[in-house]
């Protein structure tokens, strides 16, 4: 009986490493030059800050995305905000309009 | 030709790709009771910075851009009071000269008018998600630095 419980319990825990989201993250102002979006998967209940790590990565951008922030349609996110399912986000880098 | 935008009878906020018509911005904020009208409006200029500028292409994000034009006017209301708000934003490619924002505002005294007109412009400046990618002569093109909005977002 105890084994039973060990072994759900692991199987849950297992579950979630396994659990994929897909994200896409539009660019705008200077990520353009990297085309209109680029999307990926990561592990479900990733954070803002992850997502920037995975894009960090993927671009060699550094400078340019610690100083972006990642929104969705209705807001800017901060950093812990975690993502429990498939998102279609957007990366602002700095703003200069008017 | 679009236009994205939301209009109340004191807050008129828009995004566009036509050529912005200041006789609308004159519109929206005459009133009978306000003996002042400022006008702000933002034009491409021909040169930045020692380059020689050939015109610039605004990129925005459209419904962020919008929310922020209608927090930013809603704040001016509540500094000024008894104040009518226009503003409307170029999105896309403009040649020098090219009108890139028009920001109208309506009160009953000048003060006011000029405070919040100030006050509007320069926290589109910080907060709005617009971007300004200028063009050079031969083909090169910069997108400029500006405010990260990690700080506004952080409070």
């Amino acid at each position: 009986m105890h084994l039973t419980k060990l072994q759900n319990r692991d199987l849950v825990a297992v579950d979630k490493i396994n659990s994929k989201i897909n994200v896409k993250v539009k660019y705008y102002g200077a990520f353009r030059k990297f085309g209109d979006d680029i999307e990926f998967s990561v592990p479900k209940e990733s954070s803002i800050a992850d997502i920037k790590a995975v894009i960090q990565d993927k671009l060699n951008a550094k400078s340019l995305v610690q100083s972006s922030v990642i929104s969705n349609e209705d807001s800017i996110l901060q950093d812990d905000y975690i993502l429990n399912d498939d998102a279609t986000l957007s990366i602002l880098p700095p703003v200069c309009g008017g | 030709m679009w236009g994205l935008g939301t209009m109340s009878k004191q807050i008129s906020v828009n995004i566009s790709n036509e050529i912005l018509d200041i006789q609308d911005a004159y519109n929206f904020v005459c009133d009978p009771a306000h003996g002042a009208i400022d006008l702000f409006i933002g034009a491409v200029r021909n040169n930045h910075q020692g380059q020689n500028v050939q015109g610039i292409t605004y990129d925005m994000h459209d419904t962020l851009s919008r929310q922020s034009f209608e927090d930013i006017a809603k704040e001016a209301c509540n500094k000024w009071k008894d104040i009518k708000i226009y503003i409307n934003h170029y999105k896309g490619d403009l040649p020098i000269g090219g009108i890139s924002i028009i920001i109208a505002i309506s009160s009953t005294h000048r003060a006011e008018s000029f405070d919040a007109c100030r006050y509007v412009i320069e926290e589109i400046k910080k907060r709005s998600p617009i971007w300004k990618q200028e063009h050079y002569k031969y083909g090169r093109s910069s997108w400029l630095p500006g405010h990260s909005l990690r700080q506004e977002s952080n409070g």
